[in-house]
């Protein structure tokens, strides 16, 4: 072996303990070896060292956002995509049978009134932030309060409104989800073109199976976000204000409400990757979704669901 | 991607996989340092060190993995971290002393090695520290680089170490570290 190979076997650690203790002897006698081996180990240090520096860089040049990163890891850019995505598709289908325009009114209330139930809901909570910042939240209803979180439907409530009523719709995405609703009209609603003309029509007009069927549809009456940034709530919901927040990861599929307008009685429901989810406007706290197992309840959604689609 | 894979792509030198690491733990690891006194750049430090720690085990491949690959990072940087504080809590007990001024020349002769890496091609240094560094095989570095056969990359290997040992030693005699 020459002293290059033995410095070499020896700096990258590939001999055995008797090789090494025999060639540390031979450093010890030998100053030309001694010296070289010196000289050998600085410049192996100093491709290493290089290299790691080299590493450092690389590392350096990539984005992590600092403080901006979520919990998953997940870009800001990409929240804002999912964001813009779930504003597309939040607007969830929604039903309309009966037009009877004492119903829009009566919607706009029940949802306003929401949150001033949410207090007397506090009393069994278990004292979650997330519940106390709701209360706290539901003293200043009237302000749109700020909201923390980063996928927040970016409609505003009264637009969502008025759009059932008026159609001098000026937010371009409200204009586009309307339009788009209109052409699925249930089809047993033959007639209906759209809600348009049907507020222009007598409510007594209304064909006899649509009556038969007691509901009523509405437009988006319920603000919707989703809030992906929480470990614990990981596929869960509450209603904070009038509005409705999903937690956990929505981006996989399109979710869908459904609305169910029936006298008095208002139902919601949430279809999510082939589940139906009853969601509770009474419920202030973060509760988990759990799916409806009820199979002829689930058959009814489904067919309602698929009519719209 | 899922330990196992990146792992995998680890052990051979794929630098995507380092980024996709770096980046899957950047918050959990940093927080670490951050939530014990440190600031965030010396956490961004920490993590980093910690991670290119990783990288040479794994491409080197002496390492076996028996956790995940976040717990053993997780290790490292409590373990840097450590030893970050011991050793700033030595240097605010005692005086810096005169060890310094005898690392002087180490230090020039540091900066002759590394000037001299520069001077070569970019093959010679990349074979180089895939070689002495990463600790890849000569397959891996064949394949990495593009040549015909292992035997091309062990004869860049020698030339190149060759070539950069007579550079080195131009300089150090230069500079008066030679005899």
């Amino acid at each position: 072996m020459s002293y290059q190979d033995l410095i070499d076997a020896y700096l990258e650690n590939e001999m055995t303990a008797a090789e090494k203790l025999s060639f540390e002897q031979q450093l010890g006698a030998d100053p030309s070896l001694s010296k070289e081996f010196e000289f050998q180990k600085e410049v192996f240090e100093g491709i290493k060292e290089a290299r790691r520096q080299e590493l450092k860089s690389f590392l350096n040049s990539v984005p992590v956002g600092g403080g901006l990163t979520i919990a998953g890891g997940m870009s800001l850019t990409k929240l804002a995509a999912i964001a813009i995505l779930i504003t597309g598709i939040g607007f969830s289908i929604y039903y309309f049978t009966n037009k009877d325009e004492e119903s829009q009114p009566e919607l706009v209330e029940s949802t306003s009134s929401e949150p001033s139930e949410a207090p007397t809901n506090q009393e069994d909570n278990s004292s979650a932030v997330e519940q106390l910042e709701s209360q706290e939240k539901s003293d200043d209803i009237n302000e749109n309060a700020e909201d923390k979180s980063v996928t927040s439907s970016t409609v505003e409530s009264e637009e969502i409104r008025r759009r059932d009523e008026v159609d001098e719709n000026t937010s371009t995405e409200d204009v586009q989800v309307a339009e788009q609703k209109q052409p699925v009209a249930p089809n047993g609603l033959g007639g209906f073109e759209n809600e348009n003309t049907q507020e222009s029509e007598d409510p007594g007009a209304m064909p006899g199976e649509v009556v038969s069927e007691k509901n009523t549809f509405s437009q988006a009456t319920i603000l919707t976000e989703t809030d992906n940034t929480n470990k614990k709530y990981t596929f869960h919901y509450q209603f904070k204000k009038d509005k409705l927040v999903l937690y956990g990861d929505f981006s996989k599929s399109i979710y869908e409400l459904l609305e169910f307008n029936s006298g008095t009685d208002k139902t919601l429901y949430l279809y999510y990757r082939d589940q139906f989810y009853s969601l509770n406007q009474t419920q202030v706290k973060i509760t988990p979704l759990q799916a409806i197992k009820d199979k002829s309840l689930v058959q009814q959604l489904m067919k309602i669901k698929d009519i719209e689609d | 991607m899922k330990d196992k894979e990146i792992f995998d792509k680890i052990c051979c030198g794929d630098e995507k996989a380092l980024e996709f690491l770096y980046k899957k733990y950047y918050r959990m690891m940093t927080k670490l340092v951050i939530s014990n006194s440190g600031t965030e750049q010396e956490a961004k430090d920490i993590y980093q060190d910690a991670l290119i720690v990783f990288w040479q085990k794994a491409t080197s491949g002496n390492l076996v993995m028996t956790s995940k690959i976040s717990t053993y990072i997780y290790s490292i940087c409590l373990n840097l971290w450590r030893k970050e504080l011991d050793r700033k809590k030595r240097l605010s007990n005692e005086e810096k002393d005169s060890t310094e001024y005898q690392d002087n020349d180490k230090k020039e002769r540091e900066k002759i090695i590394s000037q001299c890496i520069n001077q070569l091609g970019e093959t010679c240094k990349r074979v180089l520290m895939y070689y002495y560094f990463d600790g890849l095989s000569m397959q891996d570095i064949a394949e990495k680089l593009g040549f015909a056969n292992t035997n091309t990359a062990k004869t860049k290997k020698y030339k190149c170490k060759k070539k950069l040992d007579e550079l080195v030693k131009a300089q150090y005699s230069e500079s008066d570290f030679l005899d």
